[in-house]
């Protein structure tokens, strides 16, 4: 008898997957911890993020918008500016070192730079290049903005039961003065880029890790009992400047962060992954979740994510899921700034 | 002059101050369509008249009118539009000046001011739009630390952009408040259902603690001021 011989069939590549229909693979996740319907959870990262807190307010579940948008502003307008999007108004947080930057403004530990961009005399804030469409009026409108996000992003540290991170992008841009870091790369959505001052960095397993498990430690200092849910955008780049070809490129970003994840929720007790990853890019799923441009994930490719994610909630803890909402089927929803990138391809104005 | 009243729950304190001062203005008469909640935001413009959506509407319409679902512009020489969800929004003053502008300017397109553009497109008579008044309850502390911007100034930028179709805002009357975001106490004491304000059922009341609609003093101080401007209008002309 060795080992091998007692594990459920779960575990064998032949039964869990080669002999199912891709629909009926199941089980992909053991969630570590209930989350319950009315247990605040917010939600940040990358662009697949936004899936995640959609689907937990399509199905009622306490999903926290900190920054709500006014009343009376519609829908689809408000999520042009950017309400809605993840629980407050940060914009795509796309790396762990990112995300630690925001905590450290949120916490006090650090103040926001004094870094302001400006194009056609509007202002435009390099930590949410994309937040308003058209620039913000005056530098102290911009600052006054961020310091609303900032303050309601302390409330969902504070706050949450469950705070969701979706690991995005390894390749990040840093003020080479100042130390700061960039969601997006100077020039491309707004400001000027400056190769005296604006550096590259594409991030490697130990640092992504230690940034997440800095951001994390220190969320747990002011909320202890708060959980974290990571994920990882099965997304591919929209570009790299690893010097690598692209498809390379994104197959090692994806797989540094997805091993930060798993080591990060084997070493916690309080952190769990969640397969999202792995749901839309693994070979039995043959690309079917992607749009046609290999890139963006398809609704059924959501759909199918967010299904899988409460029925193995359900399993594991059973609690009462309301039906969807009819939710936006619509691709072009997704607020993702890093998408933008693609303006920059051969052929392409600069 | 004749002054059509349309509105939802809200129209009823306006019903009841209008009864209240009726016997004061001889030369007015007054009309109302009301149904409560989202009733009233189903009307249609057919043929030269406003018409109930639903059943339900037209239900709500005749039993407030007197008998009548319909609302012909031309019989009327003022109109009021009542609530109807025009509440004023707490906007955070550190909100950027583009969605404060797309906030207030969405509160130009949602159901008085619609209906009052199908009026407009029928009539020439000035149409006035009372907002939903504010809630009777103790000013939060947010509302007393200057954190949003004010609520006239609010309704006064709305009321700037419906005056390009002709249109009015009417804030709710100053001595009626007990701070800028709230109505004093003794203004919703014994505030009745609108059913109670049209006679279908009379002895209805608001449960205790109701603080979202007004009393019969209420309307009247609105009314009364509102009819008021109108005979110095009239004086004027």
């Amino acid at each position: 008898m060795h080992p091998y011989q007692s594990l459920d069939k779960r575990f064998f590549w032949s039964a869990a997957v080669a002999q199912r229909n891709m629909f009926d693979i199941a089980e992909l996740w053991d969630p570590k911890f209930r989350i319950g319907p009315r247990a605040p959870v917010a939600t940040f990262g990358s662009c697949f993020a936004q899936h995640i807190g959609q689907a937990l307010k399509a199905r009622k579940f306490n999903w926290m918008d900190a920054e709500p948008a006014p009343a009376a502003l519609p829908a689809e307008v408000a999520k042009s500016f950017g309400f809605g999007v993840f629980s407050a108004r940060t914009g795509n947080i796309y790396t762990a070192s990112l995300l630690a930057q925001w905590v450290s403004w949120a916490l006090g530990d650090t103040v926001p730079p004094e870094e302001v961009w400006e194009k056609d005399e509007r202002f435009y804030d390099p930590f949410r290049p994309a937040i308003e469409p058209d620039g913000f009026a005056t530098v102290e409108e911009m600052r006054a903005g961020r310091e609303m996000a900032i303050e309601s992003f302390r409330d969902c540290i504070t706050k949450a039961k469950v705070f969701v991170f979706t690991l995005g992008l390894t390749e990040s841009w840093f003020n080479r003065t100042e130390g700061h870091e960039y969601p997006m790369c100077p020039g491309t959505v707004a400001g000027t880029f400056d190769a005296e001052q604006h550096g590259f960095v594409n991030q490697d397993y130990v640092f992504v890790r230690r940034k997440l498990a800095d951001a994390i430690k220190r969320m747990r200092q002011v909320n202890p009992t708060l959980r974290v849910l990571l994920t990882v955008s099965p997304v591919p780049l929209t570009a790299t400047m690893s010097g690598n070809h692209v498809l390379v490129a994104t197959m090692e970003s994806k797989s540094v962060l997805r091993a930060v994840a798993g080591s990060m929720s084997r070493a916690l007790s309080y952190v769990d992954y969640f397969p999202s990853y792995e749901i839309i890019n693994s070979t039995p799923f043959r690309g079917t979740f992607f749009e046609a441009n290999l890139r963006g994930v398809n609704p059924a490719g959501v759909d199918h994510v967010m299904d899988m994610f409460f029925a193995c909630l359900m399993a594991k803890y059973p609690v009462e899921v309301m039906a969807p909402r009819k939710t936006s089927k619509n691709k072009a929803d997704l607020a993702c700034e890093e998408a933008l990138l693609g303006a920059f391809g051969p052929g392409k104005g600069r | 002059m004749r002054i059509c009243v349309i509105g939802n729950s809200h129209a009823g304190a306006i019903k009841e101050g209008w009864d209240r001062i009726a016997a004061s203005f001889p030369a007015i008469s007054m009309e109302f369509f009301a149904a409560a909640g989202k009733g009233m935001d189903d009307l249609q413009l057919s043929e030269g008249r406003l018409i109930a959506g639903t059943k339900k509407q037209a239900e709500s319409m005749r039993l407030s009118s007197g008998g009548s679902a319909e609302i012909w512009p031309e019989h009327y020489d003022r109109f009021l539009i009542v609530g109807m969800g025009l509440r004023p929004p707490q906007l955070d003053r550190r909100l950027s000046e583009q969605v404060i502008d797309a906030t207030l300017t969405a509160m130009t397109q949602i159901a008085p001011f619609r209906v009052a553009r199908m009026i407009r497109s029928l009539s020439l008579a000035p149409i006035l739009v009372l907002p939903v008044p504010l809630y009777a309850l103790p000013p939060r502390p947010e509302e007393m630390q200057d954190r949003f911007i004010g609520c006239d100034d609010c309704l006064n930028r709305v009321d700037a952009l419906a005056r390009i179709e002709g249109l009015r805002v009417v804030p709710q009357p100053e001595d009626t408040r007990s701070s800028e975001w709230t109505t004093a106490e003794k203004w919703s004491v014994g505030s009745r259902p609108l059913g109670a304000t049209v006679g279908v059922k009379p002895e209805a009341l608001h449960p205790d603690g109701e603080f979202n609609h007004m009393n019969a003093a209420f309307g009247e101080v609105w009314l009364g001021s509102i009819l008021a401007e109108f005979a110095n209008e009239s004086a004027a002309t």
